[in-house]
């Protein structure tokens, strides 16, 4: 049976394909209006941040939702933490209670099952300065079944901690609700702040120590909150309170 | 079902929502960093020279000085490359007619991953809507399209290196 999507949302599902991100992407070119969802079995070249490999094994959860958030790059960055939370909604809605405590959101949207990585998000997007995005990519990857072993970041699966009955379609369907009511909230009057709340409710590692890799540069810190705009803020050991936009977020005293 | 289900980025409402305005938090922030560059950006996009705004307490005013250079405006983008527009003695690339400037606050990317061959090289030949670099935010990745064809003459960050709202990334000439 096919997945119950909201309503005007419409579903493109591949057996295989390259990755999901590049086939919403070669559809927000092509002019395609979404939302869309494009969900795959299998991804051929699965990509995580800067080019690393998302292993894509049959079983787990790989989608992308397509949108034109008529919101120019700076306001459709906040989506990353829209996303994060409706990931979260998603997979807290198949945990038993017991293990729904240790469901949490690390900078700025890897989902972690006691500090575990349990799901990736990677958002795409194409826009200059003082205008709208042409399209945005928000690209999904929920292990269900499997998790990678040797990665640099320990991961874990909803299988792994004893839900083994979830299909993709399952996932799909829960993701594709959460969404619906997460970019709701996020286009309402509260708008961004809410979303920044209810992402620091879900917060791993708040007030703890962390390691933040950048691109030229590796340093430590206390993880202090979010910036009004999502950057990390991290405060270091001479007292100075640096925001972070792009980089890798490390626990060192380990995730509560 | 009670109310009637949307379709989750209609957006319909977004775009009055005042998409960049974070004037509110000027009151708790004193001077807001963020809200100067964003004026400042704004006087570039308007080529205007002047802005001033006051709210409560606070008055703010940014300016700049416009180069008396008409400035020819591309809009057929796609046709020949144009003749490098009439080089005004000392532009500064901030306010070069051909730079391309950042969206948002970021790290720059040059390629597409680490290792693989940079979007463009000063001389790359760059049809409108090109991808010319990446800048990410909140792990979000910018693809920032060329604004107009024609050949790259300077590229002003590197490869991985912060950017600002508003600072020019490359020169398109």
């Amino acid at each position: 049976m096919a997945p119950l999507l909201p309503t005007g949302i419409s579903l493109r599902a591949f057996a295989e394909i390259d990755s999901t991100n590049e086939e919403a992407k070669r559809l927000g070119e092509a002019g395609e209006p979404g939302p869309i969802w494009i969900t795959a079995e299998r991804q051929t070249a699965g990509r995580g941040r800067r080019g690393r490999e998302w292993v894509s094994p049959s079983g787990n959860f790989m989608g992308t939702l397509l949108l034109r958030p008529q919101a120019n790059p700076r306001k459709a960055a906040e989506l990353s933490f829209v996303a994060a939370l409706a990931v979260h909604d998603a997979v807290d809605g198949l945990l038993s209670p017991a293990l729904r405590p240790d469901l949490k959101l690390k900078w700025p949207n890897d989902l972690l099952h006691g500090g575990k990585k349990l799901a990736g998000i990677l958002l795409e997007s194409s826009g200059i300065a003082g205008g709208e995005l042409a399209w945005l990519a928000i690209g999904i990857g929920i292990n269900l079944a499997q998790y990678p072993e040797g990665v640099e970041y320990p991961a874990t699966s909803l299988a792994a901690l004893g839900v083994t009955d979830v299909t993709p379609d399952d996932a799909l369907e829960r993701l594709a609700a959460a969404f619906d009511r997460r970019i709701r909230q996020w286009r309402d009057v509260q708008g961004f702040a809410a979303i920044r709340e209810a992402w620091l409710a879900r917060a791993a590692g708040l007030g703890g120590s962390i390691t933040v890799r950048l691109a030229d540069e590796t340093f430590d810190g206390v993880f202090a909150g979010l910036a009004p705009d999502g950057a990390l803020e991290v405060r270091t050991a001479s007292g100075e309170t640096r925001q972070i936009s792009a980089g890798d977020v490390f626990f060192r005293t380990g995730p509560r | 079902m009670a109310a009637p289900r949307q379709t989750a980025p209609k957006a319909a409402q977004s775009s009055a929502k005042a998409p960049e305005s974070n004037a509110s938090e000027m009151s708790k922030a004193g001077v807001d960093q963020e809200l100067i560059r964003q004026l400042a950006a704004l006087l570039k996009e308007t080529d205007l020279s002047e802005i001033e705004i006051e709210t409560g307490s606070l008055k703010l005013r940014v300016a700049r000085q416009v180069s008396q250079v008409t400035i020819p405006v591309a809009h057929h983008a796609a046709s020949a490359p144009a003749a490098a527009p009439a080089a005004a003695a000392p532009a500064s690339d901030a306010t070069h007619p051909g730079a391309l400037t950042s969206p948002m606050v970021g790290t720059a990317y040059l390629a597409a991953e680490p290792g693989a061959a940079p979007f463009v090289t000063v001389g790359s030949k760059v049809t409108a809507g090109q991808t010319v670099l990446i800048i990410e935010a909140m792990k979000t990745m910018n693809h920032i399209p060329a604004q107009r064809a024609g050949t790259v003459t300077k590229i002003l960050v590197e490869d991985g290196q912060p950017v600002e709202f508003g600072e020019p990334l490359v020169i398109i000439e």
